[in-house]
């Protein structure tokens, strides 16, 4: 069954590439995944925003650099990329809701102890506030 | 204040403080300032020798109720064994030897029935004297001229109460200052300290803790004063003895750690201190900053943000209390230590920047607690390298809320109310000297009519403080609140960018004093040589001298300690090692230039050797060097007040800076609110909360962190030597691409 418009929340990380493989297989044309990066706000105590030029701006910029090498590697270069800021379980279903979007394709970190107590994980938060249906990939490498 | 406050700076406690004879006794009884009243002991010149009694008197018991602890209190007590214990692996003194020591006690006690107003009458072998009374007129001008122990002056009644043959008596200790041995006459204070040496006890003088070889006690005496109950004596049951053991000399543990550390990887790096400290210039003149390489900040931005986070109240304080107790000869060994802590501070930042993390937005994780971690799985140490992370990041956190936090806003506080308060305070002194005076011409209408001016003020200036405190901690948790949780980065960015500017000022004026002295210094330079390999200049010896100049200065410049690196790793280069040698330039910076500063002042004013402000007026650290500047350059003390609540901003900023990134590696980047709250709070705390221990425990933190970082860092120091090596053939052979 194919999907019409699909949200693939994107970290970076290794397990990135299955995400977004599993999404481009699930459509039929590419321009139909959105790739959305969450960012924290900024922090205004690191040297990098107190004396150096890091802003929104500039982080928004390194973000769509990485987009930019992702579509060159899965050949995909009509994929919709987004960059927002705030919280990331709530941002990502807000995105998917926005766009009408009817599959989340998340990757999930698995964390354990105490990292999982205090974080619980972006996968949960978006099952928890999505709209639509999501599919979570359970990481391989999972800490 | 002065004695007890400023002994912690830099973490350490009660070196040295043992013995500061009967004006610390009193001053935590009798709530005078201690700057306040002028204890001069020539109103007895003429008193005569005493005989210590032949045998003990019968033993008062004391029974003045102990004031109501408070919750804060309670709180600071339960950090209190903490501290200890903490103090005690920390300062574990490697290589102390142990010495014979007595401490003298001598007084004589003077009782009365209680509740009734009659005359005190002296307590003696045959029980009480007719002849030998105190009348209570007199109590007043007795206290002061300071003749009593621990009198209670608060509801200025003087005596204590106590129990005495069943009944209840209030009673007074009187001191005895001079005795007679034989033919000898000793001049004593209450505690006064004897150490043995060479089959005698010699009197442990007040400055440097130097032995007096003319003051001395024999055996013989010994017995004679302990007969008489005059030694104090510790231990309980079979246990009791007058004869009391100590340790002296040797090293800290955390500071022969530090010290290994720094010198190990100065040989270990070829002396790259020395050779690289050309092309560190080089760097931060901006010569190969290409603005596309992956980081945040330029070379030198990330030199000033380190510096703005060491440069503080060690380098105004610390120093002083070397200066103070180490004698010139320390200044020699402070330098040394600034001079290869340069290469600790280059290996740890050159992994910073190696094993650092840039995020998808380009932003960088780096420090400790990631070369920690990642450096050491790499060797194959990954379980070491685990924990080792974690103890750091966990001590780090726990700086940045106290030793970079709460302390700092705790002692610029008090700095600046220190500073508004002047002039209220000097009036204090001159009605504590007038009520001495009246006392002492006893004219009570002059004493009741001046002591009721003086309660008020008192009771003004205590009010203001505590409106002071609460204002102060607003103001601040306010400024440092919009700037980490509103990310108004304006402020923060101001901060940081005066620092360099108010480090700049201070260097001036200090210059300043130093060449208005220009003629002395040729002798200064002569002495700090020669004292530094002096043996006989304090009491701990040579190796006395060199940790107090390697402690102070390395507690100043944090070199080893790992916190900077957290600084540096954002630099934006693609050559670790290159910021490695811009790092190099901040022992150099912090040390070699604005401590000695510091301490060039404090020698040539004379102000280390000055026994009035040091020993009659009890001053030290900051206070001690407060007064420094301002017999040379009157108005400068505001400047300096400016300075250390600048520095101690800055510091807050820097050290928040610090927590956070270990917050976010520890919990992750969704902890970070929790984090930023919590240092606000801090901030409002420090500066309402006179918690002494809390301090002291959080600053011991920082020195901590020195023993996972270290570690890491021998064990990673194989990879910045090749690393090295490697760049500097290319540098040599001019491959690096210049800009400017």
């Amino acid at each position: 069954m194919k999907k019409q418009n699909v949200v693939v929340p994107v970290d970076f990380s290794d397990s990135t590439d299955r995400a977004i493989e599993t999404a481009l297989d699930l459509v039929d044309s590419s321009s139909q995944v959105s790739l959305i990066h969450v960012l924290f706000a900024l922090d205004s105590i690191s040297p990098g925003t107190l004396l150096g030029n890091v802003s929104d701006e500039s982080r928004r910029e390194h973000v769509q650099q990485k987009f930019d090498e992702l579509k060159a590697r899965h050949s995909a270069a009509d994929m919709n990329t987004v960059v927002r800021i705030g919280n990331p379980g709530l941002e990502i279903s807000d995105f998917a809701s926005d766009i009408g979007a009817d599959l989340i394709v998340i990757p999930s970190h698995g964390y354990h102890g105490m990292k999982r107590l205090i974080l619980g994980s972006v996968a949960e938060r978006v099952i928890r506030h999505a709209d639509c249906d999501v599919l979570v990939l359970r990481r391989n490498d999972s800490e | 204040m002065t004695l007890c406050a400023t002994l912690f700076f830099g973490g350490i406690c009660g070196l040295w403080s043992s013995v500061r004879g009967d004006e610390a006794t009193q001053e935590t009884q009798a709530p005078i300032p201690s700057e306040a009243v002028d204890s001069s002991q020539e109103d007895t010149p003429d008193a005569e020798g005493v005989n210590p009694p032949a045998a003990v008197l019968p033993k008062i018991e004391d029974a003045e109720p102990e004031p109501a602890k408070t919750f804060l209190k309670r709180i600071d007590s339960g950090f209190a064994t903490a501290v200890e214990y903490m103090y005690a692996v920390l300062f574990y003194r490697l290589g102390a030897k142990t010495e014979d020591y007595v401490v003298y006690t001598g007084h004589d006690v003077y009782l009365r029935t209680k509740g009734t107003d009659g005359p005190f009458h002296r307590l003696t072998s045959e029980g009480l004297s007719d002849t030998d009374v105190i009348l209570s007129s007199d109590l007043e001008a007795r206290f002061y001229k300071r003749e009593f122990i621990d009198a209670i002056s608060d509801s200025s009644r003087y005596f204590r109460q106590g129990r005495y043959d069943g009944k209840e008596v209030e009673y007074l200790k009187v001191r005895v200052p001079k005795i007679r041995l034989g033919e000898r006459e000793l001049e004593l204070n209450y505690n006064a300290k004897f150490v043995k040496q060479d089959g005698k006890y010699l009197l442990v003088g007040e400055m440097r803790e130097l032995l007096d070889p003319d003051v001395f006690l024999e055996s013989a005496d010994i017995d004679r004063l302990h007969t008489a109950g005059w030694l104090r004596v510790d231990g309980s049951g079979g246990k009791a003895t007058h004869l009391l053991k100590g340790e002296v000399g040797g090293a800290p543990i955390v500071v022969v750690w530090l010290s290994i550390g720094a010198v190990f990887f100065t040989f270990y790096m070829r002396g790259y201190n020395f050779r690289g400290f050309r092309h560190s210039i080089e760097v931060i003149r901006g010569r190969y900053d290409n603005p596309k390489e992956a980081g945040e900040v330029s070379h030198f931005q990330a030199l000033t943000a380190a510096l703005s986070a060491t440069v503080g109240l060690g380098n105004i304080a610390g120093v002083t209390i070397a200066m103070t107790i180490g004698g010139p000869g320390a200044f020699f060994w402070m330098i040394c230590c600034g001079f290869f802590g340069m290469t600790s501070k280059f290996t740890e930042c050159t992994l910073g920047q190696k094993y650092r993390k840039i995020k998808a937005d380009g932003t960088v994780l780096g420090g400790p607690m990631v070369y920690l971690k990642d450096g050491l799985a790499e060797i194959g140490l990954a379980p070491l390298g685990f924990v080792l992370s974690i103890l750091f990041t966990v001590m780090c956190i726990l700086a940045s809320f106290g030793g970079g936090n709460m302390f700092q806003i705790n002692e610029s506080g008090k700095a600046l109310l220190k500073q508004v308060q002047r002039p209220d305070a000097s009036v204090l002194v001159e009605l504590e000297n007038g009520i001495k005076q009246a006392a002492i011409d006893k004219d009570a209408d002059k004493v009741q009519e001046l002591r009721k001016q003086h309660s008020e003020l008192r009771g003004e200036m205590s009010a203001f403080a505590t409106r002071f405190n609460i204002g102060y901690g607003l103001v601040m948790a306010l400024l440092v609140g919009s700037v980490i949780i509103g990310g108004i980065k304006r402020i923060g960015a101001a901060a940081e960018k005066v620092v360099p500017t108010m480090c700049l000022m201070y260097i001036l004026a200090c210059l300043w004093i130093i060449l208005s002295h220009a003629g002395e210094l040729p002798e200064l330079i002569i002495l700090i040589f020669t004292e530094a390999f002096n043996g006989d200049a304090i009491r701990g010896g040579l190796i006395g001298v060199l940790v107090i100049g390697v402690q102070r200065a390395a507690f100043s410049n944090e070199a080893g300690v790992g916190s900077a690196s957290i600084a540096h790793s954002a630099a934006r280069t693609e050559e670790p090692i290159r910021e490695g040698t811009v790092a190099l330039l901040e022992p150099f910076i912090d040390t070699i230039v604005v401590c000695s500063m510091t301490a060039l002042v404090i020698l040539i004013t004379g102000a280390w050797n000055n026994p009035e402000w040091v020993v009659t007026r009890g001053l030290s650290g900051a206070a001690l060097t407060n007064q420094a500047f301002e017999s040379e350059i009157a108005w400068f003390t505001w400047v300096l007040c400016a300075a250390v609540i600048l520095f101690a901003f800055s510091t807050v900023i820097s050290w928040s800076y610090y927590g956070e990134r270990c917050c976010e590696m520890l919990f992750g980047p969704r902890s970070i609110m929790v984090y930023k709250v919590l240092c606000v709070t801090c901030v409002f705390v420090g500066a309402v909360v006179n918690a002494g221990s809390v301090l002291d425990f959080s600053d011991m933190m920082i020195l901590s962190m020195a023993f996972p970082n270290i570690l890491g860092l021998f064990l990673l120091s194989p990879k910045v030597r090749a690393d090295l090596a490697d760049y500097w053939k290319r540098y040599k052979a001019g491959q690096f691409k210049t800009y400017k």
